[in-house]
């Protein structure tokens, strides 16, 4: 990530690479930045480079700054900003970010594993999939999921990267209980249950790594623009596919 | 030590201080006191900062047992309560200023009056467990201790600093502060002024004249996190797609049912249904003194008229405060 400094002149919107946001005022103490019409492998690597841009800033009254799939919300304190002041600050200094050949964040692996009573709904997904349980699995593990949001509940991580053939409705009735580190699927999304919880995705695994811990700074595991990987593990993997993880 | 034992926790009694921002990144919701203004005239009368942790009282409240004499300040909704005194004799717990109790007393609240929550305040603030640099409980979260639920009966409340120096006596003033009055209920209907949301231009003509004009009225499905309204049933003839994007405390979401979701202090940081308004922070406290049954209706406002009722809400509060530090 480069800031241009005052060069702000320079015909920036030709440049793929530095779409405008639009910007939504979520009433008076939040502002959306939200790029639209962009493709999903640009939008994964320029809302966390415009998430790390805006908290480096650390501008005073700014509470929470939250990525979304597509957009990027800074929280405010309406006491000591103004929204709209707030919106040109934002807008000025995002044209002035670049993300082209910016590190994004870092690779992390999780081992994930996969036994008759971690994958519950492994056996449905290879079979909607036309796949054997081994090669669903051996699929899972040559994925580079990247974390593009975290949400639903503290630690959530929402996954993109699933091959199409994963591509699965959730389930049409949701669990109540789902167990904490639950590796699922649904909807084209791969996600990971760091509590329990109820839940209506369906569960291929299950990791025994905390992804989220009030003692730790920072809590959670992964952050937005995270790679991840898993290693599979367990009685289900074959060990082809075990080594395949290495 | 304790300062204090629980011998009933009333309906639903919470510890609230300021919140706790700065993880919306990882799932975690500010949380923080449904009236805001409440929690921060308790603390002004009590002698502490504005944000100190305090008791949220919902509805029905506690009884509490204090092992030292202690200087205490209610606001926010007007609860029947009353001091117990150790001589076996029984006061009013008057609301809206500071009032000293001996040791050995009991505060035993009941019902709300009006509004739907109260918050007490105790000189040095509520102590006990951090989370996330907050004490702020959020029910169901999973955090450790009273950090992740509500109050129980036994519970011991510990202050976070050294306890004041108090009289011992009880000591009740003859004044109080009261930042608003709060609608007559069934009679009146509160207004919560809005800032129009992204969608709003997408509901139907007829749903948006109802949004603007028709009475809605609280559900008994609501809590910290939000509440279901019920009213008109209001409709988009294309409805957005939207995948989870941030959501803030007073954002009203369309439900796919075509009713009014109003977010409040606990709701999570994401979510993903389309965004008709968004209430104002000025009016965030009255939307948190609402109980079921109650009616409310939204005004539209400008952005300027925002900041206005807000800055007007800021000056009443900095009043209050000049006032109680002459003493």
């Amino acid at each position: 990530m480069r800031i241009a400094g005052e060069d702000l002149d320079a015909n920036l919107q030709d440049s793929t690479d530095r779409v405008l946001p639009t910007v939504e005022m979520l009433g008076d103490a939040a502002v959306m930045l939200r790029w639209e019409g962009v493709s999903e492998k640009h939008l994964e690597s320029i809302v966390p480079a415009v998430w790390r841009l805006i908290c480096e800033l650390q501008l005073s009254g700014v509470r929470d700054v939250i990525p979304g799939f597509e957009s990027v919300t800074v929280c405010f304190n309406p006491r000591q900003c103004r929204a709209v002041e707030l919106a040109e600050l934002l807008l000025l200094r995002v044209r002035s970010c670049q993300t082209a050949g910016s590190a994004l964040g870092r690779e992390l692996r999780i081992s994930v594993r996969f036994s008759r009573e971690d994958s519950p709904d492994l056996e449905d997904v290879s079979r909607l999939a036309g796949l054997s349980v081994r090669d669903c699995i051996d699929l899972l593990a040559g994925c580079r999921f990247r974390v593009r949001m975290i949400g639903f509940s503290p630690g959530f991580p929402y996954l993109s990267g699933l091959p199409e053939c994963l591509r699965i409705p959730r389930l049409a009735t949701p669990r109540r209980t789902v167990p904490a580190g639950s590796f699922a699927i649904a909807a084209g999304q791969a996600g990971i249950y760091p509590q329990c919880s109820p839940g209506g995705w369906r569960l291929l695994g299950r990791t025994e790594q905390r992804l989220f811990d009030v003692r730790r700074e920072p809590p959670s595991l992964l952050r937005v623009g995270d790679l991840v990987r898993i290693d599979p593990c367990g009685p289900l993997v074959s060990e082809v596919s075990g080594g395949a993880g290495q | 030590m304790s300062v204090a034992t629980v011998l009933r926790a009333g309906m639903l009694t919470t510890v609230q201080d300021g919140g706790r921002p700065g993880y919306g990144h990882v799932g975690v919701s500010a949380s923080g006191p449904m009236d805001p203004l409440g929690l921060r005239l308790a603390n002004l009368l009590a002698g502490n900062r504005e944000n100190a942790a305090a008791l949220e009282l919902t509805l029905v409240g506690p009884a509490l047992l204090w092992h030292r004499s202690v200087r205490l300040a209610v606001a926010g909704a007007k609860m029947s309560a009353c001091i117990r005194l150790p001589d076996g004799s029984e006061v009013e717990l008057a609301c809206g200023c500071p009032v000293e109790v001996p040791a050995g007393s009991v505060t035993d609240f009941g019902e709300a009056l009006q509004g739907c929550r109260s918050y007490l305040a105790v000189r040095g603030g509520l102590g006990g467990a951090v989370v996330l640099g907050s004490r702020s409980a959020q029910p169901r979260s999973g955090f450790p201790g009273v950090c992740g639920r509500r109050l129980e009966r036994g519970d011991e409340l510990e202050l976070c600093g050294a306890a004041a120096e108090c009289s011992g006596e009880l000591v009740v003033p003859r004044w109080f502060v009261r930042l608003w009055d709060l609608p007559v209920r069934g009679l009146e209907t509160q207004v919560l002024r809005c800032l129009p949301g992204l969608h709003l231009a997408q509901l139907d003509s007829c749903s948006m004249d109802w949004f603007g004009n028709g009475a809605f009225e609280l559900s008994s499905d609501c809590d910290r996190m939000g509440y279901r309204l019920t009213g008109p049933v209001l409709s988009m003839p294309t409805v957005p797609q939207l995948r989870s994007e941030a959501v803030v405390p007073g954002t009203l979401q369309l439900s796919p049912d075509g009713r009014l979701l109003l977010l409040m202090a606990d709701c999570a940081p994401t979510g993903g249904y389309p965004r008709v308004g968004h209430v104002i922070t000025a009016d965030l406290p009255k939307a948190g003194q609402l109980r079921p049954g109650d009616g409310v209706r939204f005004r539209l406002v400008s952005m300027e008229q925002a900041d206005q009722a807000l800055a007007e809400q800021e000056r009443t509060i900095a009043a209050v405060r000049a006032v109680l530090a002459c003493g």
